[in-house]
């Protein structure tokens, strides 16, 4: 039975572990200069690790561990796109690490570690599992924010974990009280509670408990400032942006089909308040941003609020496979953008968005790689982006009246991308000055870039049959 | 065998596929030739939608050329109802033809005001074309905003790059929000058309064909709702009051070229989206609301007009004759008959066709005499530059729908349809008429003023030694003077064309 769990549910993560468990022994023995060896041998082995994820079982869903971890094919989704994610941000890695060679096994294990939380998150069916897997992933977070030299970051990775700690406390309050009411920490056994019991006067505080929790979720999205970002490394800022809106949305995800019930208008009139302030609030910090990580850091907020509008309670599969499409999208171009960032800073004298103009006479084929995934997130047509975002405003228009003024709302809002999407894009063909010629030999970003760039705009016109696969696997959950 | 080579997808494509050439590594950077292979393809591409006219069937009831693009083996996005259909129909080829010109004459003028990043410019303007000549073909909602959307990307981009003046900066930014703000009030009003068509019919569809509401059950409130984001997005495209000083603000700043893309193009875009949708989808509605479009049609045409008369901004003057102009079309396009649309559809050539040729105007005049486009600084510009005074003369008697131009027959049927308006309120008619007379007569003074004023009076010793046109300053305005006329004096040509459409409309409103 034991095994039976492991092989159908449970291998892809027995050997992350065991990669982890490695890479400790050999860094005992192997000398700190051959850390070329432990970068291609960490690769190798996260690729070998996701090919197991092809005999876990998907269909029937199936429940390992006591029905404490699931595997079906929302699950089989996600993990696919946390270990694609992971293995560019890999690739990624290798300029940060020619800074940290003699500490190289510790950062490569830190990645698995936060691989390996982000296939918890997304697996577990039990809320122990979920907290746990969450404070794994913030645990990588400062852990691998901590591999950077400087006071500053230090700083930040403190003022983060204080201020994580609050929102941890909230979520584990949200977690115990619905123990409260429902005996148990289970998803299907609240599930079927919240459903089946005929408690309806214990539906109010349910979707009190779905806010807490809801907020604990956003709020740990919120508290990774500007500053966090901007002291940071280009790959650590690339993982935090790609992995907390899989993790986080996965989340919000299972919440809300969870903790359905009728009074779950009352959380949509939430959430709605929400997306309006989040957005905009990240709009506004994205414009006044002078760093390039600190833009694309509350750049990931505005694209995780714009996420959010799928979690609305009418909308069911079309809400669901919309946040799915989205999210597919946005990995791709938020990868394909740090490739480009990566390889630009090989100069190391670009951090700020003014180092970015003129960048058209400097590296032109990179430029327009560049932006094309940056049309992708102003919602561009001829890029994924806007196929992503039109789907998920369709999906609003099939709830209540009330979701179209939602969406007049979202709209007007979303010319604040656009706007500084194109500020950003218009800034790279401006005249300027050539800079000293950028001088960047690492294969990986330039490859990504290109390839990022390619599929975003193939996504355009092959859209239909990956929204066709989203709207499959909402159907299913 | 000519018939066999047409398609609308290799009009489409052309200029798609000439910017990617010049974007190309290995296309030489030498301006001369990045200008002239551009010129080709505009050329290249003028010439086929000539073709495309000249084996369009007029008599044809609905839509030729009809073709839709899979992807794979789905439709493009059949989730969402949307495929990527392509067609032309007698109003949209004349439409894709006069983009094709207008942007051919651009591309040719472009040199004197253009003198950096050629390579960018020349292939945003091709991708421009590309996204224009999308939008006018597109028989799809979704496509119609997906490139209507494309379009204005461009526009951004050339309205910020080469137009660097520090004291627009916020003006240009608004442009871009209020573009964007009227395709997000497109977008929302084509998303909810859709997906309440799904709810009725159990169809799911996107097709402009498909979408007409008339035939289908909706409660009003939702008809004029999404009417009225459609007519806002659509007006704002325009300029039309109060969008209008926005308007003007970016295109006095704007270099000539670009300021005839960002007037001409959105002014085209806002009528075939009226058309298109407003009228064609919500005939009911149009009739119902169709005065207050009036009304509002006729506070801008008087505004505009007078204001005209009162600027001294060359370019704002004829910024201001385009509004007047756009605001007559909107007035015929409510007066709902057969006379009134053909007229309407007439004068937005018409009006294309004058902005470009004033425009070209007031750029030999900016371009020779340093950047002097005050009225009042100006003078005496005949005796040095003669056939310049000619060319703008004439274009100056189309602005004043003088007989054998192009603009006097569409004024023509304007009027008449205007008359015969089939109006609950008495006495609009007469009062659109009235105004109507007082807008030309205003029209016939500002642009007199403008050529006197211009040309003929106090002549200034420093213009003495001004070169007249050039060879291709001269070869575009002649093109455009012959254009003009021809259609000045065989207006049955393009009335033809449309004749089938304007049935089509007629039918729809039952007149």
């Amino acid at each position: 039975m034991f095994l039976n769990d492991i092989l159908n549910s449970f291998l892809t993560e027995i050997s992350l572990i065991l990669i982890i468990c490695i890479n400790m022994v050999l860094s005992l023995f192997i000398k700190k200069g051959l850390y070329k060896f432990i970068k291609y041998f960490s690769i190798c082995s996260i690729i070998l690790s996701s090919f197991f994820i092809g005999i876990n079982q998907v269909e029937p869903p199936y429940y390992a561990f006591n029905g404490n971890l699931i595997s079906n094919s929302f699950v089989m989704f996600f993990k696919i796109l946390i270990l694609a994610s992971g293995i560019m941000i890999f690739f990624l890695s290798r300029n940060f690490i020619n800074r940290i060679r003699n500490k190289v096994f510790e950062y490569y294990n830190t990645l698995i570690f936060g691989i390996l939380s982000g296939l918890i998150i997304v697996s577990s069916n039990n809320f122990i599992l979920l907290y746990l897997g969450v404070q794994m992933l913030s645990l990588t977070i400062c852990l691998i924010s901590s591999f950077v030299r400087g006071i500053e970051i230090k700083k930040n990775i403190l003022n983060y974990l204080i201020k994580n700690i609050i929102f941890d406390g909230l979520f584990l309050f949200g977690i115990l009280y619905l123990y409260l009411l429902t005996s148990s920490f289970n998803f299907n056994e609240i599930y079927n509670y919240i459903n089946y019991s005929g408690k309806y006067d214990l539906f109010l505080m349910i979707c009190f408990i779905h806010i807490i929790m809801f907020l604990s979720i956003i709020g740990k999205v919120i508290i990774l400032s500007g500053n966090f970002y901007k002291n940071n490394s280009y790959s650590n800022c690339a993982f935090i942006t790609t992995f907390i809106p899989i993790c986080y949305l996965n989340i919000l995800i299972k919440f809300s089909l969870i903790m359905k019930n009728t009074y779950s208008y009352i959380v949509d009139i939430f959430i709605s308040i929400l997306i309006i302030s989040l957005i905009t609030y990240g709009i506004y910090k994205v414009i006044k941003s002078t760093n390039i990580k600190e833009f694309f850091g509350y750049n990931a907020l505005v694209n995780i609020s714009f996420m959010l509008l799928g979690l609305l309670s009418s909308l069911n599969v079309y809400g669901v496979s919309s946040i799915l499409y989205y999210i597919i999208v946005y990995v791709i171009t938020n990868i394909g953008l740090f490739s480009g960032l990566i390889f630009f800073n090989g100069s190391k004298h670009m951090h700020n968005v003014k180092d970015y103009e003129g960048i058209i006479y400097l590296r032109p084929y990179y430029t327009y790689a560049l932006t094309i995934c940056l049309l992708s997130f102003a919602s561009i047509p001829l890029t994924g982006g806007f196929i992503s975002k039109l789907y998920l405003f369709s999906s609003l228009v099939r709830g209540n009246y009330l979701y179209i003024t939602l969406l007049v709302i979202v709209s007007i809002l979303n010319l604040g991308c656009v706007l500084y999407s194109l500020n950003l894009v218009k800034s790279f063909f401006m005249r300027k000055p050539p800079l000293k010629n950028i001088c960047n030999r690492a294969i990986a970003p330039k490859v990504l870039l290109y390839l990022s760039a390619f599929i975003i705009f193939m996504l355009f016109f092959y859209s239909n049959t990956l929204i066709q696969f989203c709207q499959v696997i909402a159907y299913e959950i | 065998m000519i018939e066999n080579l047409l398609s609308i997808k290799t009009l489409i494509l052309i200029p798609l596929i000439g910017c990617l050439i010049i974007l190309m590594p290995f296309f030489p950077k030498n301006s001369g030739i990045i200008r002239r292979f551009a010129k080709f393809v505009a050329f290249i591409n003028l010439l086929y939608s000539i073709c495309l006219v000249a084996y369009f069937n007029p008599e044809l009831y609905g839509v030729s050329f009809e073709e839709t693009f899979n992807f794979g083996s789905s439709q493009w996005l059949s989730v969402m109802g949307s495929t990527f259909t392509f067609a032309l129909d007698g109003f949209s080829i004349l439409y894709v033809v006069l983009t094709c010109f207008i942007i051919f004459i651009v591309l040719n003028i472009s040199k004197y005001f253009i003198t950096t990043r050629q390579k960018l410019y020349y292939s945003l303007i091709l991708i421009m074309e590309f996204a224009l000549l999308g939008l006018f073909c597109a028989k799809d909602a979704i496509l119609f905003l997906c490139f209507s959307e494309l379009q204005i990307v461009p526009v951004y981009f050339l309205n910020t790059l080469w137009n660097s003046t520090q004291d627009n900066q916020k003006g240009k930014i608004k442009f871009l929000a209020s573009s964007f703000f009227s395709i997000s009030l497109i977008c929302i009003a084509i998303l909810i058309l859709v997906y309440y068509n799904f709810k009725v019919t159990n169809t799911l569809t996107a097709n402009l064909e498909n979408l007409n509401i008339y035939e289908l059950i909706y409660s009003k409130i939702f008809q004029i709702f999404v009417f009225l984001c459609f007519l806002i997005g659509f007006l704002e495209r325009l300029g039309i009051f109060p969008f209008h000083k926005l308007f003007i603000d970016n295109i006095k700043n704007a270099p000539i070229p670009i300021g005839i893309q960002i007037m001409v193009f959105s002014q085209l875009i806002g009528i075939y989206g009226l058309y298109r949708f407003n009228l064609l989808i919500f005939p009911e509605i149009f009739k119902l609301i169709s005065i207050y479009i009036i009304i509002l049609g006729l506070i801008s045409l008087i505004i505009s007009t007078v204001k005209a008369y009162i600027e001294n901004n060359l370019k704002s003057v004829i910024a201001l004759f385009s509004l007047s102009n756009v605001s007559l079309i909107l007035i015929s396009i409510c007066a709902l008959n057969e006379f009134s649309i053909k007229g309407s559809i007439i004068y937005t050539i018409s009006n294309a066709l004058i902005v470009t040729g004033l425009m070209t105007i007031a750029g030999a005049i900016a371009r020779k005499t340093n950047n002097q486009v005050n009225l009042n600084e100006l003078g005496g510009l005949a005796i040095s530059m003669p056939r310049l005074f000619n060319f703008a003369a004439i274009i100056s008697f189309a602005q004043m729908n003088v007989p054998f131009l192009i603009s006097f027959a569409a004024l023509f049927m304007i009027i008449i349809g205007v008359i015969n308006m089939d109006s609950q309120v008495g006495w609009l008619p007469i009062l659109s008429v009235i105004l109507i007379l007082l807008y030309m007569f205003l029209n016939y003074i500002s642009a007199l003023r403008v050529l006197h004023k211009t040309f003929l009076v106090n002549y200034n010793d420093k213009y003495k030694s001004l070169k007249d046109l050039s060879i291709s300053e001269f070869s575009v305005l002649l093109l455009i003077f012959i254009t003009i006329l021809f259609f000045g004096i065989c207006t049955d040509a393009i009335v033809k064309i449309i004749n089938t459409f304007t049935i089509m409309i007629s039918d729809l409103f039952g007149v």
